[in-house]
């Protein structure tokens, strides 16, 4: 625009003496660039406004040429101006809200009415007057000013003409837009209507015909009769006419053409002499008299050039069956030996014999196969014979069984064969008791008057059994085997007197062995008491020190240790063993015992027990481990007497030295000794992991200190709990890695911890000394206050008084 | 003729002039011809209250000058 102005300002005051082409050319350039300022980003822009201040100029220019070929121009000009929208009414920010022109159009576009504008009424009937006034105005080349006021009158006629403009073009109603639902209505209308129609149709066609359950107007039988004269009537009617029409045609000879039409459709037609000669696969007597059966082709090979073959299906089924059946009479079920089965008779009458292998024989082909090398009969026979005459088996031929009549009950000979080769069965036989067997033994025996028994045998069942071994014949025949004694059978008891006889009774050996079982049981019980009496007696001698009758201190190593102890009161001549009282064999034992040296057994308390335990202990074995008696609550201690090792180990075990001092000066010390040159080379690296490392330059020297070659520290890693307690290396590694999972461990596991630190804790705070509660201190304390070295447990007190030493 | 002021709280504000007569659908129409999206996209609210495609302005009781939501879906 610019370049437009710069020209027209240079041909200021001779505008009028442009050109025409130039001036066209300046027209023809401000189009183009109208043009392109027609995009909304244009228009809309504030470079608009500073266009249409221009615009106008130049057009006024243009108006005031007054030119006639510049009226073209203007005329030009003014359409141009028409169509440049008027700049944007409200000079707000956004660009978003269209004017009405702009929206009307828009809504042109979519089909929807134009803007109700409330205030356009009176501007309707102004523009046209007033477009025709301008006109004419510039056409008559009138001067008009170009002042401020003029312009703006200007642009707001050519706004509201713009308007008026478009809405006579758009003066017309478009068309409502299709209600859909409407339409939807409409059509499901139609389709409702069409389908009564139809419904209609076919409700009337049915209404013609007669349904069933009608009832008929002609129930009577002269309806019905007069209905088949009809049809007969009819018929008749209808050959007639048949006839007259073949009179007509045989006149007009067509009836010649329609016969010759008949024969040969005859001729073509398959009839029966075509069928003769046909083969027919199924037997005369499968087709019975009377009955039409239906035959079709069989089946044959496209290029098989047999015969045609006739078959029924049925009969081929049939056919099929009867053979299946014969198949599976030959394999029968085995229900048992039918012995009817195996006689057939052939259909001449004679007997079929099929052998053993008949069931195997197969029809193949058409040919029998029979699955034996020797037909011959006679051949087999013997074949048979022999190998059976070589096995050693019983010959028997099949015929010889022979029939007879079934029987519920077993011959005599049967019976016989049922006996048993004669198993000498030694049955003992009570015998009922009588007076006349007595007499009989008495008989037998000796000869003793009646009335007097003897006393060997009355009543003896042994003497019976002996009296009963010869009379074979009460022996029982085998059919009255089962003869039992009854209570009732026998007699009332003996008068005489029995008090005095010794029965001996067979069935009293268990109750004797019984016993017997029960005597040496209680014999082991009694030879175990006698311990404790002897204990009993031990302690008496025990308690009468005064008794030794040797004088001599014995002194025992031990015993003297103990005594400065201060448990063991000192009693002169008092040989707390009692020497005196055991055998020399005892004393040994009991040396050996002190020489294992168990503090146990010096101390009054304990002596009680361990004199019961040196009683039991054989002689051999010193380190034999301690018995079910000796059963110390404390595990057995090392052996203090032995040196210097023994008393260190007790110390350790006690608790009274201090572990950590075993370990001073480890590895340090025998450095010396160490291999010099050894070193533990670590193959499990790869090839390139070091050569690849790129901070050679960063990490520091790896080389060691060379002056600091002969420092060999000796260093020990102690490990702390979150309280403060020493621990080990692994629970100080268990408790790292709960920190690095960030997880510990579970509830119970952490229970089950804690226990075991409290019992730990509790075991060290332990008595040595003594059991936990102290029962070895009670015991101590009973005895001073009973002055008696052994303690009651069971009993009632005043039991405890009768034993208790007078106080002295 | 009112003019309504629909607002997308993502940028997109745009005053649409029409008629009170004109259904919220023929709405939707315009405000898609000045956003450049489709008019089947747009939902039109106040607060939960969806406006419905086949009812008037005027019978929702919308003026000259009131705000809408725009919304998307």
């Amino acid at each position: 625009m610019t370049i437009l102005l710069s020209i027209l300002h240079y041909k200021q005051t001779g505008f009028e003496s442009t050109t025409l082409s130039e001036r066209w050319l300046l027209y023809r350039i401000a189009y183009c660039y109208w043009q392109n300022m027609n995009s909304k980003s244009v228009r809309n822009g504030r470079v608009f406004q500073n266009l249409w201040s221009e615009w106008l100029e130049i057009i006024a220019l243009f108006a005031v040429s007054g030119e006639k070929l510049a009226i073209k121009s203007i005329r030009y000009a003014t359409v141009l101006l028409s169509y440049i929208p008027s700049p944007p009414q409200k000079a707000s920010g956004d660009n978003s809200s269209l004017s009405i022109q702009e929206t009307n159009k828009l809504r042109a576009k979519l089909g929807l009415k134009p803007l109700q504008v409330e205030s356009a009424a009176p501007s309707k009937a102004a523009p046209p007057p007033k477009v025709q006034h301008g006109q004419d105005e510039i056409e008559e080349g009138e001067h008009v000013d170009f002042d401020e006021e003029a312009l703006m009158k200007i642009r707001d006629e050519r706004e509201q003409e713009a308007e008026t403009f478009w809405k006579e073009k758009q003066d017309f109603v478009h068309a409502p837009a299709v209600n859909l639902t409407e339409k939807l209505k409409s059509e499901k209308l139609r389709e409702k209507l069409a389908l009564r129609r139809e419904k209609r149709r076919l409700e009337e066609k049915l209404a013609e015909s007669k349904g069933l359950a009608d009832s008929d107007s002609d129930d009577d039988a002269s309806a019905w009769v007069r209905k088949q004269k009809e049809a007969v009537q009819q018929k008749l009617l209808a050959e007639k006419k048949a006839k007259e029409l073949d009179e007509l045609d045989s006149e007009f000879g067509v009836g010649e053409l329609v016969d010759t039409e008949f024969v040969k459709q005859k001729n073509k037609a398959y009839t029966d002499r075509d069928l003769k000669g046909l083969k027919v696969l199924h037997g005369q007597d499968r087709i019975e008299e009377g009955n039409t059966v239906i035959l079709t082709l069989k089946d044959k090979d496209v290029l098989n050039e047999d015969d045609d073959v006739l078959v029924n299906p049925n009969m081929i089924d049939d056919e099929k069956f009867e053979k299946n059946l014969e198949n599976r009479k030959l394999r029968p079920e085995y229900n048992g030996y039918n012995v009817f089965d195996e006689i057939e008779y052939d259909s001449d009458g004679n007997l079929k014999g099929k052998g053993v292998l008949g069931k195997y024989d197969e029809e193949i082909g058409g040919q029998l196969f029979r699955h034996r090398e020797d037909t011959s009969e006679e051949a087999r026979r013997a074949k048979i014979r022999e190998k059976m005459l070589r096995s050693d088996k019983i010959l028997e031929s099949a015929e010889s069984t022979s029939l007879r009549i079934a029987s519920d009950f077993f011959t005599p000979d049967e019976m016989v064969k049922f006996k048993k080769p004669g198993k000498k069965k030694v049955r003992k036989v009570r015998k009922v008791l009588k007076a006349d067997d007595l007499l009989h033994i008495d008989a037998e025996t000796h000869p003793t008057p009646v009335g007097i028994i003897s006393q060997k045998d009355l009543g003896s069942r042994k003497s019976k059994k002996k009296s009963g071994a010869p009379e074979t014949d009460t022996k029982t025949e085998p059919v009255d085997m089962e003869i039992d004694l009854e209570l009732d059978d026998l007699p009332p008891a003996p008068d005489f007197d029995v008090s005095d006889i010794k029965m001996e009774d067979e069935g009293d050996l268990d109750f004797q062995v019984a016993l017997q079982k029960a005597r040496l049981l209680k014999q082991k019980e009694k030879l175990k008491k006698p311990r404790g009496v002897n204990l009993e007696e031990l302690l008496k001698s025990d308690d009468n020190p005064d008794q030794s009758s040797s004088g001599n201190i014995v002194l025992h190593a031990t015993a003297e240790f103990c005594r400065t102890l201060g448990d063991i009161p000192r009693i002169e001549g008092a040989d707390i063993y009692g020497d005196e009282e055991m055998d020399f064999e005892r004393e040994d034992k009991r040396s050996q015992i002190e020489e294992r040296g168990t503090w146990n057994e010096v101390e009054i308390g304990q002596y009680i027990i361990n004199i019961i335990d040196f009683l039991d202990e054989t002689p051999v074995d010193i380190t034999r481990p301690a018995d079910a008696e000796e059963s110390t609550i404390l595990e057995q201690e090392p052996d203090v007497a032995v040196g210097i090792a023994g008393a260190l180990k007790v110390a350790m075990t006690k608790g009274y030295l201090d572990k950590d001092m075993q370990r001073r000066g480890g590895p340090s010390k025998m450095r010396h000794l160490q291999a010099q040159h050894y070193s533990i080379e670590d193959k499990s690296y790869e090839d390139d992991k070091f050569g690849k490392r790129d901070d050679r330059f960063l990490s520091g020297p790896i080389m060691e200190f060379s002056e600091k070659n002969t420092y060999k520290p000796d260093f020990k890693l102690e490990y702390t709990d979150d309280d403060g307690k020493p621990i080990s290396a692994k629970e100080a590694f268990r408790i790292l890695s709960h920190k690095f999972h960030g997880k510990g461990s579970g509830k119970n596991k952490v229970d089950k911890k804690r226990r075991k630190v409290d019992q730990e804790k509790l075991l060290q705070h332990m008595n040595s000394t003594d059991t936990p509660l102290n029962t070895l201190e009670l015991l101590q304390q009973r005895q001073k206050e009973t002055h008696s070295a052994y303690v009651i447990l069971t009993g009632n007190k005043t039991a405890g008084a009768s034993l208790s030493k007078s106080k002295h | 003729m009112l003019e309504i002021t629909c607002n997308d709280r993502l940028g997109k504000k745009v005053r649409v002039k029409c008629n009170p007569d004109d259904t919220i659908g023929d709405l939707k129409k315009l405000i898609a011809a000045q956003t450049g999206t489709r008019a089947d996209k747009i939902v039109l609210k106040k607060w939960y209250t969806i406006f419905k495609d086949h009812i008037k302005i005027e019978d929702y009781e919308i003026h000259d000058g009131q705000n809408l939501e725009l919304y998307y879906q």
